[in-house]
């Protein structure tokens, strides 16, 4: 197997014996098949096995990072979603005019953008040449308080901004794509031939139902949020799991590497089942059971 | 005559299910309990209003719907149950007519090919003569050889109706059951196609079950007529006897509706009231009793059976003393 | 008798009609269409002329070349070893149609056996398929393809193939929503009457009918391909020997010269660009070409 794990933890002056018993303790002597089962067993009590670089816990490594990966996600799907659904949404109402198609320009344009490239322009452009926000890490270490939230904040603007332009594009799609089916429906021609006061309360609600599909793939897009979290999170050297991908990708540290996974697949299915609960809320025709 | 299909007990229901695993709440029954026998050479008339259950039932014969109980009976050979190959080749001698000239034809395949691909698939005549044989085929439904080559989307409504027989005639069938072949054409072209199936059936020797909801289109070409509701057949008799001598109050009011091409007459119309209740909760009695102008208590209450008067079968209260039941 | 017989129309021509011609001409009516056909096969040619177009880069460039400023020896300017760019650029392309095309057909076979049989035959096989497909769907794909990356090795093929095996579930899924349709429509059912077999049933009448948005989709597929391997790469994760666009990106972040040598990392990233949104546009184009409502005269 290509890059041997054990080779990271074997020290070349260890005999024989010692390396054997060191694998031992790591599970890694038992064939493959037997070592996933107790991976699995272990996974169930919380216990993600042991980083092979770091010697600590893989789940404290995760825990103390996931946090800062998850503001990043949120605070973006939340921007994002609040900018690209009603950008959407005119954009279709009004298709065809210009606006649409800027709209659609700046969309084909966010989604055959290579990430790290536009992370590092971003970095350059805000970080370098007009210094107004920080060029990486996710807080100045020695401030408290009140300080240091404003501080956060400043740290998380450039990644969050990167992660909201490439994501921006789907939302915008999904929801252009929604309005207009439905304004191709009857019922909005019907709208259109009645009043100014009729004409809004319909189209509040072809918006809402609009929105309605949007929000049901919004769960499936956090989760291919991930990858661009994790080539970001590298570029802004943030520290957050994307960026212990990475340093674990380098150094070849497969225990961490398999728990990062995990926790963000199961980060990612929390998501999913909050926004089908949004979803359920919003369209009357599903009813949770 | 020939016997060459009995449909027996036939049913057809459509389980319905609710709430998050599915549980079974109830049934459509489409079809609910219908026999008859089909003599060669004959054409059936089936009519009914829509959810009366027959096409439904045509296609349960046919198995495309596989029916929850009953038995269909081909020339002696239980086809109720059977599978593969043995169902493959019974495919051969029925075949159907869809209602949908536009949606029955495959848009990619040409008029051609889609005749000669039944013949493929069954191994029919020798390959080289296939072509030949789908031309003479396209000369009996009235359209150009040329069209060989031609897509589905070049053609009329009535046009693509005549290639849909044409690929229903490719196997050579003994039985087809046409689907309201006629419904979703112009006027000035449905009878074209009536007569199109009239003269096939002479030349070919078929027979026909013909299912429609108009009793005008239904009159011209049927033999004897079956008249269904809600999945029961309700009056089932020969043409005339439908026509000049109809016994139920349903049967009745269909032949009032034809209109009659004539300013003078002054006809009485029998409008039914009410609408056609739901099929997964009919009325308990006669399923008729709802909507019936000659309705009687006991029909709300008793359900009635089907009556043979002489080869007249009724499904009705009202000719209560009757001899023997047909089942 | 006459009057079943169909009067001759005039002007029909006996002649096998032109289906597909007929396709093309409303593709090249459609400006997008157009604009990605050219992009994608300026892309192809620049891959296939490689050799004619640029040398090789290999090995170490001179000293003095390094991080040099486009200029017309060097129209895309060197990059931290003293090799050209634009040949890196140029034999990138290669990297890219591979691991477009090698993705695509890991997609086919997978995703749309699986579509076809989930939106054609209904009850357990169905579920059981499209639970397969939205599992994948959801879960965060990029770690999981670290993970494999990782484990199976460098090599451009190793990488195509593992970006396919992620990449057939939303092909999976236009399958099954196209097939879903298809199976509904009245000449399905005819061809199960005439007694044709399931086999036959589901290539020749399902599948050709369901092809449109699984072709547009295709052209996606290869879109989001090359991204995804540039991102790989990037991680260290592609092909140390072959050029790839993501690898010179890689180089240009390792030797932390991506900010002040702006020409190292911009024309990948144009390349990737290029490469993306004309697969795109051509996707649109199929789209449109193939839009039946476009098609009745």
């Amino acid at each position: 197997m290509p890059g041997d794990p054990t080779t990271m933890l074997i020290d070349p002056r260890m005999t024989e014996e010692a390396r054997l018993r060191l694998l031992q303790d790591f599970g890694l002597d038992k064939p493959l098949t037997v070592q996933y089962f107790l991976y699995l067993k272990h996974l169930v009590h919380g216990d993600l096995g042991m980083s092979f670089i770091y010697k600590q816990p893989v789940s404290k490594i995760i825990m103390s990072r996931l946090p800062w990966t998850l503001i990043l996600m949120i605070a973006s799907q939340i921007i994002t979603m609040f900018i690209g659904i009603p950008l959407g949404i005119y954009s279709g109402y009004k298709k065809g005019s210009i606006f649409d198609q800027i709209v659609n320009a700046i969309t084909i344009l966010g989604v055959s953008i290579f990430v790290p490239w536009l992370s590092i322009s971003l970095l350059y452009l805000f970080g370098y040449k007009i210094p107004i926000f920080p060029i990486g890490g996710a807080f100045t270490p020695g401030l408290g308080g009140k300080e240091l939230y404003v501080d956060i904040i400043k740290h998380m603007v450039l990644p969050v901004l990167t992660l909201t332009l490439i994501n921006l594009a789907n939302y915008v799609l999904y929801s252009r794509a929604s309005i207009v089916d439905i304004m191709s429906e009857d019922y909005i021609r019907t709208a259109r031939s009645k009043g100014m006061k009729e004409r809004r309360t319909i189209w509040k609600h072809a918006a809402r139902n609009a929105m309605i599909p949007t929000v049901t793939v919004a769960g499936m897009l956090f989760g291919s949020m991930v990858g661009g979290a994790v080539l970001t999170e590298t570029v802004y050297a943030y520290p957050g799991v994307g960026r212990m991908i990475y340093d674990a990708v380098g150094q070849q540290d497969f225990p961490v590497l398999q728990g990062a996974f995990i926790v963000l697949a199961f980060s990612v299915i929390m998501m999913n089942i909050i926004a089908d609960i949004v979803c359920a809320y919003l369209d009357p025709r599903i009813k949770l059971e | 005559m020939e016997k060459i299909l009995e449909v027996k007990n036939l049913k057809k229901y459509f389980p319905i299910k609710k709430g998050m695993f599915g549980r079974i709440s109830g049934n459509i029954k489409a079809v609910d309990d219908i026999s008859f026998d089909l003599y060669k050479g004959e054409t059936l008339g089936v009519v009914g209003e829509s959810g009366s259950g027959k096409s439904t039932a045509g296609r349960s014969i046919l198995r495309l719907i596989e029916p929850t109980s009953g038995q269909i009976i081909y020339r002696n050979k239980d086809i109720t149950k059977m599978e593969g190959e043995n169902l493959r080749k019974i495919r051969r001698d029925m075949q159907m007519i869809f209602q949908d000239p536009y949606a029955s034809l495959n848009p990619r395949m040409s008029v051609g090919d889609c005749i000669i691909e039944p013949m493929n698939e069954h191994k029919l005549f020798d390959k080289n003569s296939r072509k030949r044989m789908a031309e003479e085929i396209l000369d009996k439904v009235g359209l150009d050889q040329n069209y060989f080559y031609r897509y589905p989307h070049e053609f009329s409504g009535g046009q693509r109706q005549r290639i849909g027989i044409a690929r229903a005639l490719a196997l050579n069938p003994e039985i087809i059951i046409a689907d309201e072949p006629v419904s979703a054409l112009d006027v000035s072209v449905q009878s074209q196609i009536l007569n199109l199936f009239n003269d096939l059936k002479d030349e070919l020797g078929l027979t026909y079950i013909f299912i429609a909801h108009d009793l005008s289109i239904v009159k011209y070409l049927s033999d004897r007529i079956l008249v269904m509701y809600l999945g029961e057949i309700m009056e089932f008799a020969s043409k005339d006897d439908i026509f000049n001598n109809s016994m139920h109050p349903y049967t009745k009011a269909l032949i009032s509706a034809i209109p009659i091409p004539d300013p003078t007459f002054k006809g009485d119309k029998i409008i039914l009231k009410g609408d056609i209740p739901s099929p997964s909760n009919p009325p308990k009695g006669c399923k008729f009793s709802t909507r019936c102008p000659e309705c009687m208590d006991i029909c709300r209450e008793v359900h009635p059976k089907l009556k043979n008067y002489d080869g007249h079968l009724i499904r009705c209260h009202i000719y209560s003393k009757g001899e023997g039941e047909n089942c | 008798m006459e009057c079943i017989k169909e009067k001759k129309i005039k002007g029909f021509s006996s002649k096998k009609s032109g289906n597909w011609k007929k396709t093309l001409k409303i593709f090249f009516k459609h400006k997008i269409g157009v604009i990605g056909f050219i992009g994608v096969m300026i892309v192809f040619m620049v891959a296939i002329l490689a050799p004619y177009i640029a040398e090789p880069a290999e090995g170490y460039g001179n000293a003095e070349d390094i991080l040099l400023s486009p200029s017309p020896q060097h129209i895309f300017g060197t990059d931290s070893m003293g090799l050209d760019i634009f040949s890196e650029v140029v034999w990138g392309a290669r990297s890219s149609i591979k691991v477009g095309f090698i993705a695509v057909i890991v997609s086919i076979f997978i995703g749309v056996p699986i579509g076809l049989v989930s939106g054609y035959f209904k009850g357990p096989i169905s579920t059981v398929a499209m639970g397969i497909t939205d599992i994948f769907l959801t879960i965060p794909v990029l770690p999981l393809m670290i993970i494999i990356a990782a484990v199976v090795g460098n090599g451009i093929n190793k990488v195509a193939v593992v970006i396919g095996l992620f990449s057939w579930p939303s092909l999976a899924r236009i399958t099954k929503a196209a097939t879903l349709e298809v199976s509904n429509m009245q000449y399905i059912e005819a061809a199960k009457s005439l007694g044709i077999r399931t086999r036959r049933i589901l290539i020749k009448h399902v599948l050709v009918n369901a092809s449109a948005p699984i072709l547009v989709n295709l052209t996606l597929i290869i879109a989001t391909s090359i991204l995804t391997e540039s991102g790989l790469s990037f991680l260290g994760l592609g092909d140390p020997i072959t050029w790839s666009w993501g690898r010179i990106l890689q180089n240009a972040h390792r030797s932390g010269a991506f900010v002040s040598a702006w020409w190292f990392s911009l024309f990948p990233s144009l390349a990737i660009m290029f490469f993306v949104i004309s697969f795109n546009f051509l996707g649109m184009g199929i789209r449109e070409a193939l839009n039946p409502k476009l098609r009745e005269r």
